[in-house]
């Protein structure tokens, strides 16, 4: 059994309760023991900060709309490349390339030279399944997982227009099982099927066309089946009305309507204005931090959105459209049989930009003013905010007062004037909140006993940085990424490769159900339902989580 | 029902042994040869990859990577067009199941899917308890005619295909064109007119193309008209554009070319790094110039999309040829290892509008699937080249 002795660093494991103590970190066949033999090799990692490997909760890596986006956009990924190489072990590095997309190896090896350990692709439809696992299976050392898109799938909107709810809960187990998905990602909740119809869907209770069911109703019976299918992570959900004036209206109205119900709330950033329909938004945060501050069972991820390129890349249609109209570049919108479709624009946050600058501040006062960092944590909906490259300014933007407040002054004027930021906000992020909000709090969310933490019986994936008071150089490149036990990286670079795990769900669910679906899908579609289910042999070294229904 | 991404059984010929120089050979000894006659090449090529599985397609790409070779699918010099018109301005798509239930206007622009896919209508467009009324126009491009069966037709001189959707795309943005223009295209003006209305009034329209249309004949001006015609009437109603792709797998090459690299063809490893090379790094302009000096192909007939310049290359060239139907002229090649026909080959195909499906259950025993015989050929090859830093 491999063991190693990481010994001398400044430990920060919230979930512990450890808060840059120096102690030794003790790793035994992959995994966080208390103890080992005095022989035992050790790193020395005096001068330098422990922390779990991050865990990013929400991001775009994998399936049918993020290979159309890598497609889309040579001229983003020719000055970008990631040369073939060799590792220590012998084995064959990948080559690859990067701009906002990067193709898979390099998607593996870049999260791992960040720090990241695990990623979890946020929005992949139930007939992408099979190549969202063909892609994950290409991405090296992370461990990943995906979440399936159910909030517009057209049998399960039915069946709760029907009161079934039993069905549909059924048919929720069903899909994850089918798919090998870890979560249920609902996106605008009817709106999608409600635009294919060509009606639209903005508020909780406006009605899809010919269902008979509106987000309300959609909200609650897929929230309640999640929490009675004991499943790791809650219902995560993308609100309606994405983007607009006023829509943080709709997103309170949203979690008022899982009523006490466990759900997460993603890119609450996009989902947080006040103002006009037709008018300039403004900032509707406030009011979402302070529910969501007094509602335990609720939490949510930024989205924050970064200065520079980005990729909006959605399974939110309509929202494809509108941003098109105000790029008027190229663009991809498809449409999916029975549940969802896409829209990819590629964009830039620019900050003399009113809009753009306001939804930078927006994000920042979801991070500044939220009470429980363990319920709000980092992500860019990478890359729809920006890279995932760009969390370690993101992380700057947080620790590092001064250099806020100078990138403040930078930003179009009137668009920071309506924010919390106005009021001069002087906290800063600890290292230990830092902690919380990349590794300890998404882990926690996500129901990964192992992970996020560096507790006896976790995974031992580590990142160790330099102690550096240029916190963005910091946590550019850590000095050792260990994966499993096995140091991957040094000095940003990947040393030796290993693979990582496909997390997934495997709930059971009622066979007869099998049937009427597979009629269903007779009537309604044209790929068989044998077709929807992901083979055991299809997904490499995958990991199942049987959850104990409630 | 037969699954029609498969090719049909008629492909299943008798099992040749594998050969090496004409002689038969072990599968050892073929592989053994295969591997000495691309590590012995300054440019090796990969190529074919269209009746083949998404396994055999990632085997294929790890060999150009080790190789630092080219690789490039064999749909890239007619779909090629295509694609460089996404790169330049997007699409609006659809899967079939969409087109299947809310399409109430089917455009057949210059193709007829029942001629690859003589169930096509059958099996993708069977109303749906749900779908509308459907009127479905044939615009006839030139000799490319679309379905007998059409409501409407529409006929459009092959010389001047891109004047005519220029045209169209000002009728669907309503400006104004006179007939006297539409006349000078060799285009009915009133039929091209009705076909604008029809497209700006109907709920959901589809347009199918040609998505393979015979390699040099992509043409990705035109590609760029159709898509951005497509567009404008998007901006009206919705309509979708949908390619119709050739049996095979050509979109699972494209796809794992990717989201392996980046780029779904023409894709140049030789600095250690993929390079996107379209008219430069493509199988045919690579063994037209004579510049590949060793092929692998994987596949059935290399005769079917290359030109005879680039046949003549391939000719020159030693070859390995990883296939079933290799009792033709390419059973002449250096080396050649039979393999199972695409129709039995267990393993991840792309239907024509991207859903990855699953073919499984052949029985055991028969001939080698190409994805093992590639990962054999892979980890041979990596075992004699050195790397970087070794």
């Amino acid at each position: 059994m491999e063991r190693l002795r990481i010994v001398g660093g400044r430990v920060y494991d919230p979930r512990n309760g450890i808060d840059g103590e120096v102690r030794e970190i003790c790793i035994e066949g992959g995994r966080i023991v208390a103890e080992l033999p005095e022989d035992a090799p050790s790193l020395d990692a005096r001068g330098m900060v422990v922390m779990p490997g991050g865990v990013d909760i929400h991001c775009h890596i994998a399936g049918p709309k993020v290979n159309l986006a890598r497609r889309l956009e040579p001229e983003r990924r020719r000055g970008d490349v990631v040369p073939r190489r060799v590792d220590a072990a012998g084995a064959v590095l990948r080559s690859g390339t990067g701009g906002l997309v990067p193709s898979t190896f390099a998607t593996g090896y870049r999260y791992a030279g960040l720090g990241y350990t695990a990623a979890f692709e946020a929005a992949v439809p139930a007939l992408g399944a099979r190549q969202a696992h063909q892609e994950l299976n290409d991405t090296p050392v992370i461990d990943k997982g995906f979440y399936l898109l159910l909030g517009n799938d057209e049998f399960l909107l039915r069946q709760i227009a029907a009161g079934e709810t039993e069905r549909a809960r059924e048919h929720i187990a069903w899909a994850l099982a089918a798919a090998r998905a870890y979560a249920v990602k609902v996106v605008n909740p009817g709106g999608v099927a409600a635009w294919k119809r060509g009606g639209s869907v903005t508020r909780l209770d406006d009605v899809v066309p010919g269902l008979d069911v509106a987000p309300r109703g959609i909200v609650a019976a897929i929230a309640g089946a999640v929490d009675e299918l004991g499943l790791p992570h809650p219902m995560h959900i993308h609100c309606n009305d994405l983007g607009m004036p006023g829509n943080s209206a709709t997103t309170l109205e949203t979690m008022r309507a899982v009523d006490g119900m466990r759900a997460h709330f993603t890119h609450i950033q996009f989902h947080a204005y006040g103002g006009e329909r037709d008018g300039r938004p403004t900032s509707g945060a406030r009011e979402l931090v302070e529910y969501l501050n007094a509602h335990p069972e609720l939490s949510a991820d930024v989205g924050q959105v970064m200065f520079g390129p980005a990729v909006a890349m959605t399974g939110d249609t309509p929202v494809g459209y509108l941003l098109q109209r105000l790029t008027g570049g190229k663009w991809v919108a498809e449409d999916m049989e029975l549940e969802s479709g896409c829209g990819i624009v590629p964009y830039e946050y620019r900050e003399k930009n009113y809009v753009d600058s306001l939804q930078w501040a927006v994000g920042l006062e979801f991070f500044l003013l939220a009470e429980d960092p363990w319920r709000v944590v980092l992500s860019t909906d990478h890359p729809n905010g920006g890279s995932f490259l760009s969390y370690p300014r993101l992380i700057r933007l947080l620790m590092d007062r001064s250099f806020r407040d100078d990138e403040i002054r930078r930003v179009h004027p009137e668009a920071v004037a309506g924010t919390a930021l106005a009021d001069g906000l002087d906290r800063e992020y600890t290292l230990y909140e830092i902690a919380i909000i990349t590794r300890a709090g998404p882990a926690r969310l996500l129901g990964l006993e192992r992970k996020g933490h560096l507790g006896p019986g976790a995974d031992a994936d580590i990142t160790i940085y330099d102690d550096d008071e240029d916190v963005e150089r910091m946590f550019s490149t850590p000095r050792y990424v260990l994966k499993g036990g096995v140091r991957v990286v040094e000095e940003g670079e990947i040393r030796e490769e290993v693979h990582g795990t496909t997390l997934h769900v495997a709930p059971e669910y009622d066979a007869s159900l099998e049937p009427v679906l597979r009629r269903f899908v007779g009537d309604y579609g044209t790929v068989p339902l044998d077709d929807y289910r992901i083979g055991e042999e299809e997904v490499h070294r995958g990991e199942s989580f049987v959850p104990a229904r409630r | 029902m037969p699954d029609p991404v498969v090719i049909p059984s008629a492909d299943r010929r008798a099992v040749h042994p594998a050969r090496v120089a004409g002689r038969a050979a072990s599968l050892e000894e073929a592989l053994e040869a295969g591997a000495e006659l691309l590590l012995r090449a300054r440019l090796p090529l990969v190529c074919g990859l269209v009746e083949t599985t998404v396994e055999a397609q990632r085997e294929s790409i790890l060999i150009a990577e080790l190789l630092g070779g080219a690789i490039d699918p064999a749909t890239s010099g007619g779909h090629g067009a295509s694609i460089l018109a996404f790169q330049r301005i997007g699409r609006l798509g659809a899967t079939l199941g969409e087109v299947r239930r809310r399409a109430d206007l089917l455009v057949f622009w210059g193709v007829d899917p029942e001629k690859a896919y003589p169930d096509f209508v059958d099996r993708y467009l069977a109303p749906t308890p749900d779908s509308p009324v459907r009127r479905c126009i044939a615009v006839d491009v030139g000799e490319a005619r679309g379905p007998e069966a059409a409501d409407d037709r529409v006929g459009v001189p092959s010389d001047r295909e891109f004047e005519v959707l220029w045209a169209l795309r000002a009728l669907v943005r309503g400006d104004d064109v006179e007939d006297s223009i539409l006349d000078g295209y060799g285009c009915d003006p009133a039929s091209l007119r009705a076909l604008a209305a029809r497209l700006v009034d109907c709920r959901y329209g589809v347009v199918f193309h040609d998505g393979d249309p015979r390699a040099g004949r992509g043409d990705p001006g035109k590609s760029v008209a159709l898509g951005s015609m497509v567009m404008d009437a998007d901006r009206r109603t919705r309509v979708r554009l949908v390619a119709i792709r050739r049996p095979g797998n050509p979109v699972g090459a494209e796809n794992v070319l990717t989201w392996q690299t980046g780029y779904p063809f023409a894709v140049h490893f030789g600095r250690g790094y993929p390079r996107f090379g379209p008219g430069e790094f493509t199988a045919e302009a690579l063994l037209s110039r004579g510049e590949a000096d060793a092929v692998l192909y994987v596949g059935t007939d290399p005769a079917r999309d290359l030109s005879p310049a680039a046949l003549d290359g391939f000719r020159r060239v030693p070859a390995v040829v990883v296939g079933p139907a290799l009792d033709g002229e390419w059973g002449d090649a250096e080396v050649v290892i039979p393999t199972a026909p695409y129709g039995s080959l267990v393993g991840s195909i792309y239907r024509m509008d991207g859903v990855a499906l699953r073919r499984g259950g052949r029985q055991p025993g028969s001939v080698p699937d190409d994805a093992g015989v590639l990962a054999r050929l892979a980890r041979l090859l990596r075992s004699r080249i050195r790397l970087g830093r070794e």
